[in-house]
């Protein structure tokens, strides 16, 4: 029986050794539109990685014009409304009172707006339009104290910033203002100590210091902070046999602040996600059909003259192979590395910031498990397996746009909390039928902490 | 069975997507993976739609062929990988393999078989329950093992084996049905 069926396999295989049959000539055709000389991974996701590289460029650009704004400021001019008379003589002039060489003039201003901003990192600059003297002795000295600086003439030493301000001395105290009366200069102070300005140097019917150009170079340079955040994420799309269950990340995101509003985030989680499916199985397996009581000893006895039969049984169960269905619920666990990169602006208040963002987020496959629906144990022959359980492709990559707000816990720690939209832009699934844009909605928790 | 043997040269030039050299290894070699689709497929349409993808495949990775083996048989995998790609796809559409009671007779079907053409033969193959069908291609005509066999259909061993068991007996079934329709047919003749 054996070797006549092997006989029969033999033939058959023999009947296909040489069965070459020609192909349609319109299959050629689809191989020739088919095969790319790109590499089949930009081939399938270019649209996507294009569309990526687009995004990412506009806010690399955004993050450019708005650096550059922030750094440059116009060139201001200062005017001091205060009654210093112009040396025309040859006498040396002096600021203050020209009656008393050693006087000393302080300028105070103080800004509104220092919030976040350290001091040391604010710098300012007054270019003097005049020439140096040659003489030392009555060159305005150099001093600083602090972060005031005071200018010999032709030096560049600080910078006041103020469009149109206007600068007064009172009490030889020099105060600044801006068009809306609004201060809105850093702290600064000056000390004019026999400042001495060459007559050829002072315009006429101006004050000393109108001779002074001042230019403001606001330089922010970058802060950094770093999260921790736990974000679990729950997906919009519904599929008849499929459920895409929440998944739960965990990651650590450092953020450079380019300036006072623009940051980039970026930064590696560790993501855990699961789905479950159905699964119908057909097989063959042993039942349980019932039971009877199997006689296995019968005794007779006599009870008061009667004759009295014992039956002696033990219970059998009837067991037979019955085709059978049944579903199961299997679950497939996905582990994957997160590395998302995200631009946004941001916004300092006193105890709440808030902010927004966007970008690209890649996630990695690193670990699987692919859960079988059924084991050999359960059944004597397996007739069919219909399942329903998509497997996830192995990589993912997500445009997250999102938002959030900061609750200040001291200075250097925060508490966030971001509403997050991610859009999938590649197939999430393998399977030809489970493949459409998967999106979803997530919350991140974070803590914050800022290395000021 | 004749193998074909491609030179490094010939490798290369497909390699470097050589259009010229694509379309020739195309001519040489797509009869006989055709004939391996044909077995493969449920239908002349699908032997057609895992021939194409399954060129395509090997032209696009022809890169990660290592010259270890022959050139041929990689394609043949390649090509048989499609197929079977194709297999699980319709399962998990839902299209089941139906269970076919067939009983055993133990009669040789031998001289049916040498008397079918291989597209006759073909054609009783197709009518197999998808997954007899795979597993019957792959052990008697490819030559995998049940083990190899449930790696690659992701069934257990046993199965595949149950799976060729099945499979057989509605082949004989059906070569049976042939014969008696022979048979019925022919005049018995008077001496």
């Amino acid at each position: 029986m054996e070797k006549n069926q092997q006989n029969i396999d033999h033939l058959i295989k023999a009947k296909f050794d040489d069965f070459a049959p020609a192909p349609p000539e319109h299959v050629w055709k689809g191989i020739e539109k088919g095969i790319t000389s790109k590499p089949a991974f930009f081939v399938r996701y270019g649209k996507h990685i294009a569309a990526a590289v687009v995004l990412l460029g506009l806010l690399l650009l955004g993050v450019w014009y708005f650096s550059s704004r922030s750094a440059e400021t116009p060139v201001n001019k200062l005017q001091m409304s205060d009654t210093v008379p112009v040396n025309t003589s040859d006498e040396p002039a002096t600021l203050g009172n020209p009656g008393e060489k050693k006087e000393s003039a302080t300028l105070n201003i103080e800004s509104g707006e220092t919030d976040n901003i350290s001091s040391d990192n604010q710098e300012s600059e007054i270019v003097s339009a005049g020439s140096s003297s040659e003489d030392g002795a009555n060159n305005p000295a150099l001093e600083t104290s602090g972060n005031s600086k005071i200018a010999s003439a032709g030096e560049t030493v600080s910078v006041i910033a103020v469009d149109h301000g206007e600068v007064s001395k009172t009490n030889n105290a020099l105060t600044m203002r801006d068009e809306n009366g609004i201060f809105s200069i850093p702290s600064l102070s000056l000390a004019f100590n026999n400042t001495v300005l060459p007559k050829t140097d002072v315009p006429q019917n101006t004050y000393a210091v109108q001779t002074v150009a001042t230019q403001t170079k606001t330089k922010t340079p970058g802060l950094w902070s770093t999260g921790i955040y736990f974000t679990p994420e729950m997906y919009f799309e519904n599929y008849d046999s499929l459920k895409t269950l929440p998944s739960y990340t965990l990651s650590v995101e450092p953020t450079y602040y380019i300036n006072k509003h623009l940051f980039v985030r970026f930064g590696v989680g560790f993501t855990y996600g699961h789905d479950r499916g159905y699964t119908r199985i057909n097989y063959s397996g042993k039942s349980l059909l019932g039971t009877y009581e199997d006689v296995y000893d019968v005794t007779f006895d006599s009870v008061d003259g009667q004759l009295v039969a014992t039956y002696y049984t033990k219970t059998r169960e009837i067991w037979d192979t019955t085709d059978q269905i049944v579903v199961k619920e299997p679950t497939n666990t996905y582990f994957y590395i997160q590395t998302p990169l995200m631009l946004g602006y941001y916004h300092r208040s006193n105890h709440i910031n808030w902010y927004f963002y966007g970008g690209p987020s890649f996630n990695y496959m690193i670990s699987k498990n692919i859960e079988k629906p059924i084991n050999d144990l359960d059944y004597i022959e397996l007739l069919n397996v219909d399942n329903h359980l998509p497997t996830r492709s192995d990589y993912y990559i997500q445009l997250w746009l999102g938002a959030g707000i900061e609750l200040k816990v001291s200075d250097k720690v925060s508490l966030s909390l971001e509403p997050n939209y991610r859009l999938t832009l590649n197939d999430f699934y393998q399977e030809q039928s489970y493949k459409k844009a998967l999106s979803g909605f997530a919350m991140r928790f974070g803590i914050v902490y800022y290395f000021k | 069975m004749a193998r074909m043997i491609f030179d490094n040269a010939f490798i290369e030039k497909l390699k470097s997507r050589d259009k010229k050299a694509q379309e020739a290894f195309y001519q040489q070699l797509a009869p006989k993976m055709y004939g391996i689709c044909l077995r493969f497929a449920g239908n002349t349409e699908e032997a057609n739609d895992i021939l194409q993808e399954g060129f395509i495949r090997v032209f696009n990775h022809l890169k990660d062929f290592r010259e270890e083996g022959s050139l041929e048989g990689w394609v043949r995998r390649t090509i048989i990988n499609t197929a079977i790609n194709f297999y699980k796809k319709r399962i998990k559409q839902g299209k089941k393999t139906e269970l076919e009671n067939v009983r055993e007779k133990t009669d040789s079907k031998q001289y049916i078989i040498e008397k079918m053409a291989a597209d006759e033969l073909i054609e009783l193959i197709r009518e197999l329950p998808d997954g007899y069908r795979a597993v019957f291609n792959l052990n008697i005509i490819e030559g995998y093992t049940h083990k190899e066999i449930g790696e690659m259909l992701e069934i257990s061993e046993n199965t595949s084996k149950s799976q060729l068991s099945r499979a057989r007996k509605a082949l004989q079934k059906k070569l049976i049905s042939i014969k008696e329709k022979e048979q019925g047919g022919k005049k018995p003749t008077k001496h």
